[in-house]
């Protein structure tokens, strides 16, 4: 019998891999994702080279030359991302007479150091954001400095310098092996991204699962099928397959982005001027014992087992909710049907999504403890809690329930379709639903 | 082979079947006949245990029907369906396998069908390019192709026409004579006269009529006689019914006053004759 799943499995897999369409959207799906991360870019950098946007600078205080026209000259870097600032000692109106089409007249009418206010944008268009947000910020550092200056204290800028600080708490654990230092954020992060990669794979394949279902019933291929297989290997067959579909789809994902990792970087830092970068980093490595921290940390993981076990939570999970959505699709005759029956499941899977940032942020709370051994949630908060030690008796635990309780729902889902396939043209209510199972 | 003893299906408060028992003996074919909404189809998949009866049971060589014997049964569902993007060969072939045939004895029934029905150039066709006399075919393949012992065809030849038609019936005849036992459903009367041995009559979940097909025919004839006299008038074809208590002999001697008869034979009554009396019948008697 076995060997039947086996044949159902290859031919779910074997179906949807070779259809142009698997290929299509594999394809074009990092094609359109990076296209929505690069267009935006390539715009910003386009924007900035073509056509400096001019600000035209109309100071009555006449204190603030040095703000814009110094700071804009200096610093090339500033400049790409800014706009250009016409310094004008005049009138408003004669300025506006002079220049047209610029961005906006900055009209200062006093000292800002004594009045906050004193500033004002005048343009035809409505300015955007970017704009304001740039005028504000060379005010405030340069109304500051003025500031700072007018204290006249002997290095004071030097002292300001000094005292900005970021302090780094390390956090060490006591094990049986010694210390081992550890990082909560990292722990966080990585329980976080797991969680959301697990919901991602459950949604969209879950309902893969649920459509593959639902297509059978319509094309009336079910009672045929029922005669020639056990609904539960089917079931079992059909879940698996398109597990291997979802798979290789994001094998493929991860080799393109490897690819596009090798051959774009060069390219991307290329266009973004590599000496910008290497400042930017080595200002954001600044703060090395940090680094180092980050690093010790994941060091002191043990790698192995934490893939292992994502792994296994991972397809646990998936196969849990697939059979699930596998019922749901047994149970309803069309697809539209499916939105209501898929409800609830889409809201368990999104109650592990939140109780998985809960127990990230409270990984000791009974709470947490008692969603990692619940099956619907124990994919997500297990791996969120695996980085704070986790006896291998609870490991183990979680994991039983998790397996048996697939496999009891993939055994409930084959019972639900052997009945529910048979049945056409009305929609089934919970009532009946649950008729079917005893039956 | 086959024995369904007493019986009774519900869906809500409908009664799809009520008390049937029938049994079907290995070797024969067998036809359901009876009118759309009878209970045919209920009955076919409680013969296959797709569906569990209310009460009675469905026994099998001897023992209850289960959803596994369905997997030995050869079944043709009235519902035809197939993957659509498959092609012809691999839908067959994966049917094969999922009835236990090896990738090999797969392949060999595959190409042994196809030459059959002279339809070698579909292999690679997908099923939804066919036509629904086409697709019917390869449905027809795929429940045949593990050499069922028993097979069971709910409406096998709607959808074809009367050439294709000709063809399954054959099929089922060789079939038949190489020691298939057959059950079929049709409202088709013309199969029925031809293929089947035994029949039972369904309608409204209830058994009206069972038996041998000859011996119904038999019990079914009306007393009327096709006629060819030759009189003064010339060559005169009549029908006339011989009346009630009435001989052959003295029909004849009746007839022979009118003229010379030229032929004589008696009417037998058609399947289809006997279907709609019996199904009228039942329906102006409820009980």
């Amino acid at each position: 019998m076995s060997s039947k799943i086996g044949l159902v499995i290859v031919h779910e897999y074997t179906t949807r891999v070779l259809r142009k369409r698997f290929i299509f959207i594999t394809l074009l799906t990092p094609l359109i994702m990076s296209l929505t991360f690069a267009i935006p870019m390539w715009l910003t950098l386009d924007d900035s080279d073509s056509e400096e946007r001019t600000i035209v600078v109309v100071d009555h205080s006449e204190l603030y030359a040095s703000a814009f026209i110094d700071e804009a000259k200096a610093d090339t870097a500033d400049k790409r991302s800014g706009y250009n600032y016409v310094y004008l000692n005049a009138d408003l109106e004669q300025a506006r007479a002079q220049y047209k089409q610029v961005e906006a007249f900055l009209l200062i009418t006093g000292d800002l150091t004594m009045q906050g206010n004193t500033a004002t944008l005048y343009s035809e268009k409505q300015v955007g954001n970017a704009v304001v947000a740039d005028v504000q910020k060379r005010l405030t550092k340069y109304v500051r400095q003025q500031k700072l200056d007018s204290y006249d204290i002997e290095g004071l800028r030097q002292i300001i310098a000094d005292v900005e600080s970021d302090v780094n708490v390390k956090t060490v654990r006591w094990t049986e092996q010694g210390e081992k230092i550890t990082s909560v954020d990292l722990y966080q992060l990585m329980g976080l991204l797991s969680a959301l990669l697990i919901y991602m794979f459950i949604i969209m394949y879950g309902s893969m699962v649920m459509q593959g279902v639902v297509q059978e019933k319509s094309n009336r291929i079910m009672e045929v099928m029922i005669s020639s297989v056990r609904p539960f290997d089917m079931m079992m067959g059909k879940i698996i397959g398109v597990a291997l579909v979802g798979l290789t789809q994001f094998a493929i994902w991860v080799l393109l982005l490897v690819i596009a990792a090798a051959v774009g970087m060069p390219l991307l830092s290329d266009m973004l001027h590599i000496d910008a970068l290497a400042a930017y980093d080595a200002a954001s490595l600044q703060n090395t014992t940090m680094a180092q921290d980050l690093y010790l940390a994941l060091t002191g993981m043990d790698f192995v087992e934490l893939v292992v076990l994502f792994v296994v939570y991972f397809l646990g999970g998936y196969l849990l909710y697939s059979s699930l959505y596998a019922a749901c699709g047994s149970a309803v005759d069309n697809e539209t049907d499916t939105q209501q029956f898929s409800m609830p499941i889409t809201i368990i899977v999104l109650f592990a999504m939140y109780a998985g940032i809960y127990a990230a942020q409270h990984p000791d709370s009974s709470f947490t403890w008692w969603c990692s051994m619940i099956p619907f949630t124990s994919p997500v908060v297990m791996l969120v809690r695996l980085p704070y030690d986790v006896a291998a008796w609870e490991l183990i635990l979680s994991l039983a329930v998790l397996v048996a309780s697939f496999v009891a729902t993939t055994w409930l889902a084959g019972k639900i379709y052997r009945v529910g396939v048979l049945m056409y043209g009305k929609k089934p209510s919970w009532k009946e639903v649950v008729r079917w199972i005893r039956y | 082979m086959l024995s369904i003893s007493h019986v009774t299906k519900s869906f809500g408060s409908r009664r799809a079947l009520d008390d049937v028992s029938l049994t079907v003996d290995k070797g024969v074919v067998y036809g359901l006949l009876g009118p759309n909404g009878a209970g045919k189809t209920t009955l076919i998949r409680i013969a296959t245990g797709i569906t569990m009866p209310d009460s009675g049971s469905a026994m099998l060589n001897g023992h209850n029907i289960t959803l596994d014997d369905a997997i030995s049964i050869g079944y043709m569902p009235e519902e035809r369906g197939m993957y659509k993007k498959l092609t012809c060969a691999d839908q067959i072939i994966y049917m094969a396998r999922l009835k236990g045939l090896t990738a090999k004895q797969a392949y060999q029934q595959l190409d042994f069908w196809l030459n059959r029905f002279a339809i070698r150039e579909w292999k690679y066709k997908k099923i939804e390019e066919l036509s629904k006399g086409m697709a019917q075919k390869i449905q027809f393949i795929q429940t045949v192709i593990h050499q069922p012992e028993l097979l069971i065809l709910d409406e096998p030849l709607s959808g074809f026409d009367p050439v294709n038609a000709e063809l399954i019936r054959n099929e089922i005849k060789r079939l038949n004579s190489e020691g298939t036992t057959v059950i079929l459903s049709t409202h088709n009367m013309t199969s029925v006269e031809m293929l089947c041995q035994q029949i039972s009559l369904i309608d409204h979940g209830k058994i009206v009529l069972q038996g041998n097909v000859n011996d119904i025919r038999q019990q079914h004839r009306t007393g009327r006689f096709r006629v060819s006299l030759q009189t003064e008038n010339g060559i005169q074809q009549t029908e006339v019914i011989r009346q009630e208590g009435e001989s052959n002999n003295r029909l004849v001697e009746r007839l022979a006053h009118q003229g010379q008869i030229l032929s004589f034979e008696e009417v037998m009554p058609s399947m289809e004759d006997i279907f709609i009396n019996t199904v009228s019948k039942s329906a102006t008697n409820p009980e």
